[in-house]
C-alpha cells in the first residue's frame, strides 16, 4: 500500500512539474515577437534606412531563436552603417547559431583585429572562435567527467520480501538480512571522437567511449562498473542538413558489479534520428549481439529496439516520449528475458540569472515503467512459474553550469519492482551529487 | 477557396510583365549606385526605398552594389559588375508560402532565403545551372570555368548542371557543376564577402547597435536549422544509456535493459535460495504452494 501510494505521488509530482512549465506564456510571448517582427519588417519595407525598424527586427529575430532573418537584417545594418562593431557582433553570433562557422569565423576574425575594443568584448570573440575552431577541425575530442558522492536506500540490492522461494518452497527469510542504505562514490567519464568524413553532407564517424562507477563504503553488493564503446559513420539519407541520419555501428560493453565481472557483449546495430519540424523529432536504435556471461553459464544473444519522439515546443523545453523492446536469450532460464517498456522524460533549460554561469540551467524530470518477462521458470526458484517484474522508475535531477564547463548535478531516482515472486521485488531510492567537468 | 484563387492571381499577375507590374521588393541599400531595368522599360538609378518589379534587370557598375528586400524577408545583395534578372516572385502571406527565382547574368550575389524558401526552393539560374536553394544563406559567383555556390548556412543548396544534379548541407560547402569541391577557405571567403560588402572598417566607437544576440553562448552546442530544427545530440547520448548503464548505474533513469542487477539472482548470487539467506520453513508449505 505504501508503495502503491509512492508511485502514484511520484508520478503525480511528475505530472505537476510538466503542468507548472509556463508553456501558455511562453507561446503568448512568442506570438508577440513574432507580431513585433514582422510589423518591424513592413516599416523596413517602408523605409529601409530606419535605424529602429532594423533594430526591432532583428532584436525579435534573434529572441525568437529565427536567425536567418536576423542575419538578413544585420547585413543590412553593416552595409549602411560599415563601422558598427555591434551589429557585427549581433552578425557573426547570429552565423554561429546557424552553425555556419566559416562566415562566423570571418566577422570575428574582423573584430578581433580592432583596437580599442573592450577587454571583454575580446574576451567573448576569442571564446567564439575557440569553439570555432573545435566545431570545424576535421578531427577533434569532447566529453565530461564528474565525481560525486551518492547515498542509496537499498545498497544491498536485496529485497525485504520475509518469502523467499527455493525449488518452489516458500521459506521465510532470516530477519536482518534485507535492503540497507549506504553512502558511496560515483564516478563517470565519457570521451567522444569525431572523424570529418568531409562529405558534402557533413557526415561524421562518431565514436563514444564511457565508463560509469558507483561504489559504496560498506555494502559492496550494489558495486558497479560499466564499460562501453560504441562507433560508427552517422549519415545523411538525404541532402537536408537537418534530415534523416543513418548510423551503422559496432558496439562492446562490459559490466561488473559486486566486484565481479558480471558479463560482456559485442553486437551490432543502428541509430536512426530525423528532425521533422522544429517543434518534433523521431528516434530509434536497433542492436542485436552476443553476452557472454562470467559467473554464470547464461550466455546467449541479445536484442534491443528503441523507438521515441521528441516534442520541443520551445528551444528551451522538451518532451520525449519512448518505448523499448528487449530480448535476452540466454540459455540460463533465470536469466532469458522479455522487456517491455515505455519512458517520457521533460528537460527545461532555464536561465539562472548568474552573469557568470556560460550556460543555462538544466532541470529534469522522468517516469517509466517496463515489464519483464522472464521465458521459462528458475527450476532454483520456482519450477512451477516464469517470473514476471514490473519497474517502476522515476526521477529528477537539476544540473547547475558554471564556468570554463564546470557544473554541479543534483539527482534523485527512485525504483519500485513489483513481481510475481516476492524475493524479487523491492525498492531503493538513490541521492546523488556530483561535480563534472564539459569539454 | 476565396484565399487559394487571390494566390493564384497574384501568382499570375506578378509574372505577367510590365503590363501588369507589381512591386515585389524594394531597395534597401546601395553603395554607390545601382540600374534597374524594368521590362519593356529604359533603365533607370535605383535608390534606397524604389521599389523593383518582377522581371526587372539590375545591373551593378565596377564600383557599385546593393541590396534587394522582399516581403517574405528574402535579400538579394548584389555585388559590383553583376548583372541579376528577378524572374519570379510570388508571396502569399497567409499561406506563408510562394516562389521566387532570379538568374544571375554575371557577377556574383549572396541569396539569404525568406519565408519562401522554408517550403520551397529558391531558384538561381545561371546560363549553365540552376541552383536550389532551401532555407538558406548561399553565395553564387560566376566565374570563367562556370559557378561557384557556397552554402553559408541552411538545409541545402543544390547545382543541377552538365554532370547532374549536386547537392551539399554542410555549411561552407563549396558547389560547381561539377559536385562538391570541399570547405571554403578563409581567405576565399574573405575575398568574396568583400566584394559583396565592400571593405571592412569596424570602428570601436560605433557600438549603439545591439540586437541581443549574446545570449547564443559560445558554450551553447549545437545548431539551428533555419527552420528552428536542433540537432539531437542527446538521442544518441541517452540511447547508449539505455544500453549499457543499467537502472543501478548511479539512478539516471534509464530503461532496464538487462537482467535488472538490482534483486536479481543472476547478479547478486547471494540472494539466491540456499545462498547466504538463512532460510526457515514457514510452516504453510501444502497452502503456499
Amino acid at each position: 500500500m505504501t508503495r502503491f501510494v509512492f508511485n502514484r505521488l511520484f508520478l503525480a509530482g511528475f505530472a505537476a512539474f510538466v503542468s507548472l512549465l509556463p508553456l501558455d506564456a511562453l507561446a503568448q510571448a512568442n506570438g508577440d515577437l513574432r507580431a513585433d517582427r514582422d510589423a518591424a519588417l513592413q516599416r523596413m519595407i517602408a523605409d529601409p534606412t530606419d535605424r529602429d525598424a532594423m533594430l526591432a527586427h532583428a532584436s525579435a529575430s534573434i529572441r525568437l531563436r529565427e536567425f536567418e532573418p536576423a542575419v538578413s537584417t544585420l547585413e543590412r545594418v553593416l552595409d549602411q552603417y560599415p563601422g558598427e562593431v555591434g551589429a557585427r557582433l549581433d552578425l557573426a553570433i547570429a552565423y554561429f547559431a546557424l552553425g555556419a562557422y566559416p562566415v562566423a569565423d570571418h566577422h570575428f576574425a574582423i573584430l578581433q583585429d580592432v583596437s580599442g575594443l573592450p577587454s571583454e568584448t575580446q574576451r567573448t570573440i576569442a571564446q567564439y572562435r575557440q569553439a570555432i575552431a573545435e566545431r570545424t577541425a576535421p578531427s577533434g575530442f569532447s566529453g565530461n567527467v564528474a565525481v560525486g558522492v551518492a547515498y542509496s536506500t537499498n545498497a544491498t540490492l536485496r529485497s525485504d520480501s520475509p518469502t523467499v522461494f527455493s525449488l518452489g518452497v516458500p521459506l521465510t527469510r532470516a530477519p536482518g538480512v534485507g535492503s540497507d542504505g549506504d553512502v558511496g562514490g560515483l564516478v563517470s567519464a565519457r570521451v567522444e571522437h569525431r572523424y570529418d568524413m568531409n562529405s558534402p553532407n557533413g557526415d561524421t564517424w562518431f565514436t563514444e567511449l564511457g565508463f560509469e562507477a558507483l561504489h559504496f563504503v560498506d555494502k559492496r553488493d550494489g558495486d558497479f562498473d560499466g564499460i562501453f564503446l560504441r562507433t560508427g559513420p552517422s549519415l545523411s539519407l538525404d541532402q537536408f542538413a537537418f534530415g534523416p541520419k543513418l548510423r551503422p555501428f559496432v558496439e562492446l560493453d562490459t559490466i561488473f558489479t559486486g566486484g565481479d565481472w558480471l558479463y560482456s557483449t559485442a553486437g551490432v546495430g543502428v541509430q536512426f534520428s530525423d528532425t521533422l519540424t522544429s517543434d518534433w523529432s523521431i528516434y530509434g536504435s536497433f542492436r542485436s549481439g552476443y553476452r557472454w556471461h562470467e559467473l554464470t553459464d547464461a550466455d546467449g544473444p541479445v536484442q534491443r529496439a528503441v523507438a521515441g519522439v521528441i516534442y520541443r515546443p520551445t528551444r528551451d523545453f522538451k518532451i520525449r516520449l519512448s518505448g523499448l523492446a528487449a530480448l535476452d536469450n540466454s540459455q540460463s532460464d533465470a536469466v532469458a528475458n522479455l522487456e517491455l517498456g515505455g519512458r517520457i522524460g521533460a528537460d527545461y533549460d532555464f536561465d539562472a540569472g548568474l552573469a557568470f554561469a556560460e550556460r543555462k540551467w538544466r532541470v529534469s524530470a522522468y517516469g517509466q515503467i517496463l515489464d519483464r518477462s522472464f521465458l521459462d521458470p528458475d527450476a532454483a526458484v520456482d519450477p512451477t512459474r516464469e517470473r514476471d517484474d514490473l519497474d517502476i522508475r522515476v526521477g529528477s535531477s537539476l544540473t547547475a553550469h558554471f564556468v570554463e564547463g564546470f557544473y554541479v548535478k543534483a539527482a534523485l531516482d527512485w525504483l519500485s519492482r513489483q513481481s510475481n515472486i516476492p524475493q524479487f521485488e523491492g525498492d531503493e531510492l538513490l541521492i546523488s551529487l556530483s561535480v563534472g567537468l564539459d569539454f | 477557396m476565396m484565399r487559394k484563387f487571390g494566390f493564384l492571381l497574384a501568382g499570375l499577375i506578378m509574372t505577367m510583365g510590365s503590363a501588369h507590374a507589381q512591386q515585389i521588393g524594394v531597395v534597401a541599400s546601395l553603395e554607390p549606385s545601382i540600374d534597374g531595368t524594368p521590362p519593356g522599360q529604359a533603365s533607370r538609378p535605383l535608390a534606397v526605398g524604389v521599389n523593383v518589379i518582377a522581371n526587372e534587370r539590375i545591373v551593378s557598375s565596377p564600383n557599385g552594389r546593393g541590396q534587394l528586400l522582399f516581403s517574405d524577408q528574402t535579400t538579394l545583395t548584389i555585388a559590383p559588375n553583376s548583372e541579376v534578372v528577378l524572374d519570379t516572385f510570388v508571396y502569399d502571406p497567409d499561406r506563408d508560402a510562394g516562389e521566387i527565382a532570379v538568374t544571375l547574368g554575371k557577377g556574383a550575389l549572396r541569396f539569404i532565403g525568406g519565408r519562401i524558401t522554408k517550403k520551397t526552393d529558391g531558384i538561381i539560374r545561371t546560363s549553365n545551372a540552376t541552383i536550389g536553394v532551401r532555407g538558406g544563406i548561399v553565395l553564387v559567383e560566376l566565374l570563367a570555368a562556370g559557378v561557384r555556390v557556397i552554402l553559408l548556412a541552411g538545409e541545402y543548396v543544390c547545382v543541377e548542371g552538365g554532370t547532374g544534379r549536386h547537392c551539399a548541407s554542410r555549411p561552407g560547402a563549396i558547389l560547381t557543376e561539377e559536385g562538391y569541391q570541399g570547405v571554403i577557405g578563409p581567405e576565399v571567403l574573405a575575398d568574396l564577402l568583400r566584394r559583396l560588402d565592400g571593405e571592412d572598417d569596424p570602428d570601436p566607437t560605433q557600438n549603439r547597435f545591439s540586437a541581443g544576440a549574446e545570449s547564443v553562448g559560445p558554450a551553447e552546442k549545437g545548431s539551428l536549422s533555419t527552420t528552428g530544427e536542433e540537432r539531437e545530440e542527446i538521442i544518441v547520448e541517452n540511447d547508449i544509456r539505455e544500453s549499457i548503464f543499467d537502472d543501478r548505474t548511479i539512478g539516471r533513469g534509464a530503461m532496464g535493459l538487462e537482467p535488472e542487477p538490482v534483486f536479481d539472482p543472476e547478479i547478486t548470487p547471494q540472494l539466491r535460495p540456499m545462498g547466504i539467506l538463512v532460510m526457515e520453513p514457514t510452516g504453510c508449505t501444502a497452502e503456499c504452494q
